[in-house]
């Protein structure tokens, strides 16, 4: 087990500096959640670790008209306590309070989720499939990726060497839309076996216009589905047709490509994430079919 | 040398950085109420208030506090001073071996200042992150619910 | 030994005495406990299933700043050590690694860093020897041997009746097949080990253990000792369950302690406790049961066998369903046997052999009563042991000295007369004195509305979507406590300000035994509770004493410390009557609060102390002793004066519980949704501490029904060996909120005050009633741990599904794959 040194920037270009200095034998701590258990067992190694916590730039929740703008330091905990953001938002906040225990909650972040780009991480799994955009930043500049392009395997994103995650934005979309999200699991607080997000716009009301399926723990990375969206669209979600929604399901489950693990089997895997998909897609018409109170 | 804010006392301490919170409160102060169980952020028995919020000392790094203000079951009462969480716990006998406990009463009192009268499902959710081996769960139900009583909802304890 | 009446604190829900310790967090684990210039020490562990230990290179490791010394095979003594009810037979260190993760040395260091980085440097070199993992492999023929002595042992078999007959009498006969994994005890707070030489080859040894006594043997044995020279300290621990008995980690600490000179502390990681200590066995139980049309059951034939792992050596799972189901059935025949693996020692858990094997015989029962058309709780009322009835589990036979009526002359013979209570009431050996299932299965069932939901087998009695409702009942049965390996004792100091200590060799692990075993000492004696304490775990001042396992302790070790105290309290009466009253005359006298009075105005207070002219303190006649230095003592110790009657032979502890369950068919979850834990252990010494242990009980064996299970690697190895991947239930997994309970106090005979014990049987009736609940809400009997996909693939298959893939996929146009990103 080696030492480490411990460097506490506190803004963004601090952070960035301190990362082009010393490279690769630098990890960036948040929470420190997942980082702390893999130092340990030695997974990985780090001669210096950046604490990110102090950097009050990266943690905020703002919702505008066009967009929900996330900082990566934001806590898994004040994601849960998140109000007023809309129906995507909320679902992000349902979401969040099915995950780990409330204690490791109020120190994970959102980034540190989907840094860490576990094929299991239920945040990945949900900016996927609200179209979210991650900005990074080194010190030669700043580009934007994708959520759907941002995972490239297991625990690996496209995250450069010197890049510094600064900020998730998930485009709200002018049609109606609501999400939802379902996970399984062997007993209550647990990791996902398989998880599902689905996101449903319609127009005039009742007609789907858009929707995405996400599946997530199913495949090194999650598993967004266009075909098994596109099923969807068209359908009138005041009389949702079961064997559309069905279909939906099933092509969304024969994209992935799930192991067998201690947690259960592949087989297990297939045969629920469709299950959750079916069910999330439920949900998102059943919320969809509820008149919003007045303004 | 790192400024760490505990139990409402400042201490200056030498801190290595890969030192963890519970290590440092538990060898470096001799608070051993601060329980280390699993070490991994699974069982919540090293839980302490990390400015108001539940947060798992075996998994966070003792510098990250700087700053912070961090309680222990050590800040929170005492055997000649106890706080009414504790004689909750005592009345309706929320524990059996006593590790966990306090941890959960910790989490307890998280809960009960965002929330001074928790239904059953709040309280067992927000204690979803403490593992109770004995098994005395319905037992620690009761006590915060019991203790949300004995606290009438308005102290600021 | 009868009602409870008038009790001043036995039946009492009084605080325990460590409340305040356990919520401020003061109280001493063995993990907080340093003494000073202590070394850490950390062990070196196989990472072969079965290997000679060739070479242990710490040339790397003496580079550490720190580093002390190591001990290997070569600084272990030769000698095997023997833990508690065969658990482990072996040697501290003996060249051979016997499962993966075994000790083969240890290393020690002036700190906990240096101890960790020294540990990593250290190379093995290994003779790989062959491995073996299963226990029926295992009893080939051409096994690897794991040990000397050989892999299988002696099978032991109880029978009665004829078998073969009973087998044509049966109108319904059913049959099981079942492998259990091994739960795990998954400890809160894990344990260390603090050993300190001293002198000419003294050692003290502070460690957290369920049987501090036995400890002390073990350490003496393994040392080659004087078991004088051996001092245990038992420390409060977490939630043992049968873990921390006497373990070869705590030999090491003192290995190391001996050769380093200086104390040493090893302290276990989570990891540590959970796949390199102990865990319940691997179980194979193939058996069969019958019954006439009308439900009688004809026979049951049972054939059990468990793996012991690298280093028990049990003969028999331990096992009691045999006298709850056997008491009444025509025929029966149990078979069991141990057989040693490669893997971490297997051994007693909490509930040994009734969760496992008791639940296949309720299960086949269940079955049955099914193809009868019978109700779960009718049949098992109808065929469960009723007291009086022949228990079938005899071990205590071969230590009996001749018949009852022998038994019954040493009983009375023995020192001073036991009391008249007693010897009016002894058990009829090898028939059940006290208790059954029947008053809390009927009471229960009542309770839980179970006729409202039950509405036949396999019938839920709500479905809402996927969501099946439906109740279950199971019951459970286990011993209170064995004479077999030693007595249970107690002894009793009265002090000079009528104070009094409790001295018995008992775990501080969760079962708040100081505080019952206090409360059946201030009833007894007449003394305030809050005057007596409670030394539970020095064994330089406790008497040897069987420890806390197999539910020994409130009836066994209660049973001793109310003899110690009616010892003392003779003592007491017959110094005050000597002194103080006119005539002198002990039996007219009694203490309450600590003042001794006359019950016979016929016999008055002759000589007073104080303001009072009816009674003297117990500080006053302690006091007059003193003071007469011609006297005979200046304390008086209260020592039991009769004999324990040998409880395997006539006592039983009962639970029933009642759970309902919610089913989804479509990914194969169980919810709990309400549970009733019904217990019949006779008199309840503390109601606070008593639903505390049955409602524990019925948790711990939920989590071992649904989702806890240890996994090994193809080497041996325990690859979840953490809180995430062990599933063990939390708080959003029980319904709390609509958690009942419910116990008959059917008293005891021979139990202090009529208390049996209580902690085995609920851990054995819980999975019982959630394997029928499941059954009777989705129509399939699933083995346990009845995972989400266990279950699933169970209703699958019953349904004739596919079990691969989803049907609906072929109505799904195949075109190329759209890339997810």
């Amino acid at each position: 087990m080696k030492e480490f040194q411990y460097v506490r920037p506190t803004s963004i270009d601090e952070a960035c500096a301190l990362k082009a200095l010393h490279g690769s034998s630098a990890q960036f701590i948040a929470g420190g959640t997942d980082l702390l258990l893999e130092w340990r067992s030695e997974a990985v190694t780090f001669d210096y670790c950046i604490d990110l916590t102090h950097i009050s730039e990266l943690r905020y929740v703002c919702v505008s008209q066009d967009d929900i703008a996330i900082g990566p330091l934001t806590t898994l905990a004040e994601i849960t306590e998140a109000e007023g953001g809309g129906p995507l938002l909320a679902c992000l906040s349902r979401a969040a309070r099915c995950m780990c225990t409330p204690q490791v909650r109020s120190t994970a972040t959102i980034g540190g989720n989907i840094c860490h780009a576990s094929p299991c991480a239920d945040m990945a799994v949900l900016l996927t499939c609200f179209d979210a955009t991650a900005t990074l930043r080194s010190v030669s500049g700043e580009r934007s990726v994708s959520m759907g392009a941002f995972f490239a395997g297991v625990n690996e994103t496209v995250l450069g060497v010197e890049e510094l995650l600064t900020g998730i934005t998930i485009p709200v979309p002018a049609a109606r839309t609501e999400a939802a999200f379902g996970r399984a699991t062997r007993v209550s607080t647990d990791l996902a076996q398989a998880s599902a997000a689905v996101r449903i716009s319609t127009e005039d009301d009742a007609t789907v216009s858009a929707a995405q399926i996400v599946i997530g723990a199913c495949a090194p990375v999650p598993v967004l589905s266009r075909a098994a969206g596109e099923l969807l669209v068209g359908m009138n979600v005041a009389h949702p047709d079961r064997a559309t929604i069905e279909t939906a399901a099933a092509r969304a489950e024969w994209e992935t490509s799930p192991i067998s693990d201690v947690r259960c089997s592949d087989e297990y895997r297939r045969e629920v994430s469709e299950v959750l998909v079916r069910r999330a897609i439920d949900e998102a018409v059943g919320r969809l079919n509820v008149v919003p109170a007045a303004a | 040398m790192t400024s760490l804010n505990v139990n409402g006392r400042v201490h200056e301490l030498e801190i290595e950085p890969h030192q963890t919170l519970a290590e440092v409160l538990r060898d470096k102060l001799g608070l051993i109420g601060v329980r280390v169980s699993c070490g991994e952020g699974e069982c919540g028995s090293c839980t302490v208030l990390v400015d108001g919020r539940p947060t798992t000392s075996c998994l966070t790094l003792a510098l990250q506090v700087e700053g912070k203000e961090v309680m222990t079951i050590e800040g929170l009462g005492n055997e000649d001073d106890l706080h009414p969480i504790q004689q909750a716990f005592i009345d309706e006998q929320g524990f059996q071996c006593g590790v966990c406990t306090p941890g959960i009463i910790m989490s307890s009192k998280a809960l009960l200042d965002a929330d001074p009268h928790p239904t059953t499902e709040k309280v067992t959710a927000a204690l979803s992150g403490h593992i109770c081996r004995c098994g005395a769960y319905p037992e620690i139900v009761r006590s915060v619910l019991h203790a949300a009583d004995l606290m009438g909802g308005d102290c600021d304890c | 030994m009868t009602a409870k009446q008038g009790y001043t604190v036995v039946g009492k829900a009084i605080p325990v005495k460590d409340a305040k310790e356990k919520v401020c967090g003061t109280i001493k684990y063995p993990v907080d406990f340093e003494l000073p210039g202590m070394l850490y020490g950390k062990i070196i562990r196989s990472t072969e299933a079965h290997a000679r230990i060739k070479s242990i290179d710490t040339s790397k490791a003496e580079k550490v700043p720190g580093y002390v010394g190591v001990v290997t095979h070569e600084d272990a003594p030769d000698l095997d050590w023997h833990g508690v009810w065969f658990n482990y037979v072996g040697h501290i260190f003996d060249g051979i690694a016997r499962f993966n993760g075994d000790e083969i040395g240890a290393v020690a260091a002036t700190s906990k860093r240096a101890a960790e980085e020294s540990l990593r440097l250290i190379v093995v070199e290994y003779e790989p020897l062959p491995a073996v993992f299963d226990e029926d492999e295992a009893l080939l023929p051409d096994a690897p041997q794991v040990q000397a002595a050989g892999n299988a042992r002696e099978p032991n078999v109880y029978e009665w009746g004829d078998l073969e007959a009973g087998k044509k009498a049966a109108d319904h006969s059913v049959s099981a097949d079942v492998k259990f994994g091994s739960q795990q005890m998954a400890p809160m707070g894990r344990n260390a080990a603090i050993a300190e030489w001293s002198g000419d080859d003294r050692v003290t040894l502070y460690t957290g253990t369920q049987s501090p006594s036995e400890l002390r043997d073990g350490v003496a044995q393994a040392f080659g000792v004087s078991q004088s020279k051996v001092r245990v300290v038992g420390m409060p621990l977490g939630a043992s369950f049968g873990e921390f008995w006497s373990n070869n980690f705590m030999m090491v600490a003192c290995l190391l302690a001996k050769k380093m000179r200086r104390p040493v502390k090893i302290e276990l990681t989570n990891a540590e406790c959970m796949a390199h200590v102990k865990r319940r066995h691997n179980e194979h139980c193939r058996a069969g049961m019958g019954c006439t049309k009308d439900g009688e059951i004809t026979f049951i034939d049972v054939y059990h066998i468990m793996d012991n792992g690298g280093y028990g050596f049990k003969v028999e799972v331990g096992y009691f369903n045999i006298d709850n189901w056997g008491a009444r059935a025509r025929s029966g025949r149990y078979e069991c046997q141990g057989v040693s693996t490669n893997l971490v020692t297997g051994g007693c858990m909490r509930g040994v052999g009734d969760i496992t094997m008791g639940s296949i015989v309720e299960r086949m029962a269940d079955q049955l009563a099914e193809k009868c058309g019978i109700d779960p709780v009718e049949f098992r009322i109808r065929n469960q042991i009723k007291p009086g009835d022949p228990l079938r589990q005899t071990w205590g036979k071969t230590l009996m000295r001749g018949d009852q009526e022998d038994w019954e002359k040493l009983m009375r013979r023995s020192g001073r007369e036991a009391p008249k209570e007693l010897l009016d009431n002894l058990p009829r050996l090898f028939h059940l004195s006290s208790g059954s299932s029947e008053g809390i299965l009927r009471k229960g069932a009542e309770a839980f509305a179970w006729k409202d939901k039950f509405l036949g087998w396999g019938k839920p009695y709500k479905a809402v979507g996927p969501k099946r409702y439906a109740v279950g009942v199971g019951t459970g049965i286990h011993l209170c406590g064995e004479e077999m390996e030693g007595n249970t004792d107690a002894v009793v100091r009265i002090m000079k300000d009528g104070s009094a200590k409790l001295y018995c060799s008992v775990g501080r692990h969760g079962t708040s035994a100081d505080t019952t075993q206090a409360q059946i000492a201030a009833e007894t004696l007449g003394i305030p509770i809050e005057r007596i304490e409670v030394e539970t775990g020095d064994t330089d001042s406790c008497p040897w004493s069987r420890g806390s396992l197999a539910s020994t302790t409130l009836f066994r070790t209660g049973f001793k410390t109310w003899a110690a105290c009616l010892d003392a309290r003779r003592q007491l009466l017959e110094l005050a009557a000597q002194e103080f009253f006119v005539p002198s005359n002990p039996s007219k006298l009694d203490i309450k609060d600590g003042l001794i009075f006359s019950k016979d105005p016929a016999c008055a207070l002759g000589r007073g102390c104080g303001p009072s002219d009816k009674h003297v303190s117990i500080s006053d006649v302690m006091t007059h002793m003193r003071a007469d230095a011609l006297g005979p003592t200046d304390s008086i110790t209260g020592r039991p004066a009769f004999p324990m009657p040998p409880s395997s032979a006539f006592s039983r502890h009962f639970a029933a519980q009642f759970c309902e369950v919610e089913v989804d068919v479509e990914t194969g979850q169980i919810r709990l949704v309400d549970f009733l834990v019904a217990q019949d252990s006779g008199t309840v010494i503390n109601p606070k501490v008593f639903a505390g242990q049955i409602v524990g009980g019925a948790i711990v064996g939920a989590g071992f029904a649904l989702s806890e299970l240890l996994h090994f690697d193809d080497k041996g190895a325990v690859i979840n060996a953490n809180l995430s991947d062990y599933k063990v239930l939390r708080m959003t997994d029980w319904p709390s909120a609509s958690t009942k309970t419910l116990w008959e106090e059917d008293p005891d005979p021979v139990g202090p005050f009529g208390a049996r014990s209580a902690g085995e049987a609920p851990i054995a009736a819980a999975p019982v009633a959630i394997q029928q609940a499941v059954y009777n809400a989705a129509g399939v009997w699933v083995d346990l741990p009845m995972t989400p996909e266990k279950v699933l693939d169970a209703i699958k298959k019953a349904e004739g599904r596919d079990t691969a893939r989803s049907t609906i996929i072929d109505r799904v146009p195949v075109s190329t794959p759209t890339s997810a990103s």
